[in-house]
């Protein structure tokens, strides 16, 4: 796979089941997420610009930015691609402690494999923290106070809405149930230590890790709440997408990690707009 | 069959999964190295994004003036008219980017008594102390190029100007 912000979002699928799984939650926030695919496409829409020597220059600059490592801009692609790659591995982890349970052979399964709940639980807690720490790189500290801050966040959430909607539903509601925000705020670091992303991930993140999951639960939980994010709404709207029954919704979340890149898919979309509005502006 | 299948894939998975997360001391993997050689451009000589923004119009009225993005060299704000993104605000530092001063030195426009030049369709920027670019960019077609100027005239151009 490339590593080119340009290549990679010229590859960007169209369709697939992540296209679909993303699509089938546009209810929550309708219209929000569009799937911006190719670079240029994406200059254009972006900034209205539609010149081919002014999308050229744009292009120009926002490849020289992404190339700079100190700018943050890799930094965030690889902590959106690694949250779904370990991701996968959860899933894989999840279903391999199934099968220790239901078969007696492979009960050794069972016993080398974390608990779903608790590889699930890290694993949400590790996107949050993916999240907030893939801000700061895109869009340093905005503004001079912490109120500034937190309005830069919020912006930064609107536009990506699609992604917050996907945490919550498909790394909380569906693997933890309803209670995952109460669940979250309970972590403490012992539940994240052997966490494979957390391993990768502790030269990135700042020491009061917890303390951000811990605070993040409750903004997931309102958000939830306000968008009026069910497990039955969320089920009904997967259905016809993915084949599954609702009492094997452990089965379906392992499925969905280890299938379902939503977090490389969006975050590379959102690492191609941070640069391209900055660009355009220094062009 | 298909079963014994199956359970045979998991047992291996299983095993394969077991000895990726026995290997916890390995290091972190690098940040992926990009397409073009990585080459550092020329940020860090450029002022710190933080002593921009003293620059950027204040809130006023029904317009919110909320910050986006800060890095050294540049920081954006989005202004907004309740829930409407209008328009885009920045300043550059262009020693990190100096081809951008190539296009006010053939343009005759000014604005505030600075250097200023179309950037597009969308956007209209001006040039202070031969170095920092501000530029407001519309978002709506209901911003025009005169919003663009009004607003370019609301920065304090003269804290840039030291």
């Amino acid at each position: 796979m490339s590593d080119s912000i340009d290549q990679i979002i010229d590859s960007l699928p169209q369709s697939g089941l992540t296209v679909r799984a993303l699509g089938a939650l546009d209810y929550i926030v309708p219209g929000s997420w569009e799937n911006l695919t190719g670079f240029d496409n994406s200059i254009q829409h972006i900034t209205g610009e539609s010149d081919p020597d002014m999308v050229a220059r744009i292009r120009a600059r926002a490849l020289e930015l992404f190339n700079d490592p100190s700018q943050g801009y890799q930094r965030a692609l690889y902590l959106y691609r690694l949250a779904d790659q370990v991701d996968s591995k959860v899933g894989l982890a999840a279903l391999a402690h199934k099968a220790g349970e239901s078969f007696s052979l492979l009960s050794f399964l069972d016993r080398i494999t974390p608990s779903p709940e608790k590889a699930q639980l890290a694993d949400l807690a590790m996107k949050v923290v993916v999240e907030s720490v893939a801000f700061c790189s895109l869009n340093g500290f905005p503004g001079d106070s912490v109120s500034d801050f937190a309005a830069a966040v919020g912006s930064f959430e609107k536009t990506n809405l699609i992604r917050m909607s996907s945490i919550i539903v498909f790394d909380g509601l569906i693997p933890l149930g309803p209670d995952f925000a109460r669940k979250l705020t309970e972590i403490d670091l012992s539940a994240i230590e052997d966490n494979a992303l957390y391993q990768r991930l502790r030269g990135y993140v700042p020491e009061n890790v917890v303390d951000i999951v811990n605070g993040a639960a409750g903004s997931l939980g309102d958000f939830a709440a306000n968008h009026g994010i069910t497990l039955e709404n969320s089920l009904g709207r997967l259905n016809g997408i993915i084949e599954f029954s609702d009492d094997k919704l452990d089965y379906l979340a392992a499925l969905l990690d280890m299938s379902v890149n939503y977090m490389e898919h969006t975050g590379a979309q959102s690492v191609a707009r941070s640069l391209i509005e900055r660009a355009v502006g220094e062009v | 069959m298909k079963k014994l299948l199956l359970l045979l894939v998991l047992a291996v998975a299983g095993f394969w999964l077991y000895r990726s997360i026995s290997h916890k001391d390995e290091a972190p993997q690098s940040v992926p190295v990009a397409a073009s050689p990585n080459k550092a451009i020329p940020q860090k000589e450029a002022t710190a994004g933080s002593s921009l923004n003293a620059a950027f119009p204040k809130s006023n009225g029904d317009f919110v003036v909320r910050f986006t993005q800060e890095k050294d060299g540049f920081s954006q704000a989005e202004l907004l008219k309740g829930p409407v993104k209008m328009a885009t605000l920045s300043i550059s530092d262009t020693a990190a980017n100096p081809s951008a001063r190539d296009k006010f030195k053939t343009s005759t426009k000014k604005i505030a008594a600075h250097p200023a030049a179309a950037v597009g369709a969308q956007g209209t920027a001006l040039l202070v102390a031969d170095r920092y670019q501000v530029q407001v960019r519309s978002l709506v077609q209901t911003f025009s190029a005169a919003d663009r100027e009004a607003w370019l005239e609301k920065f304090n151009l003269a804290a840039l100007n030291k």
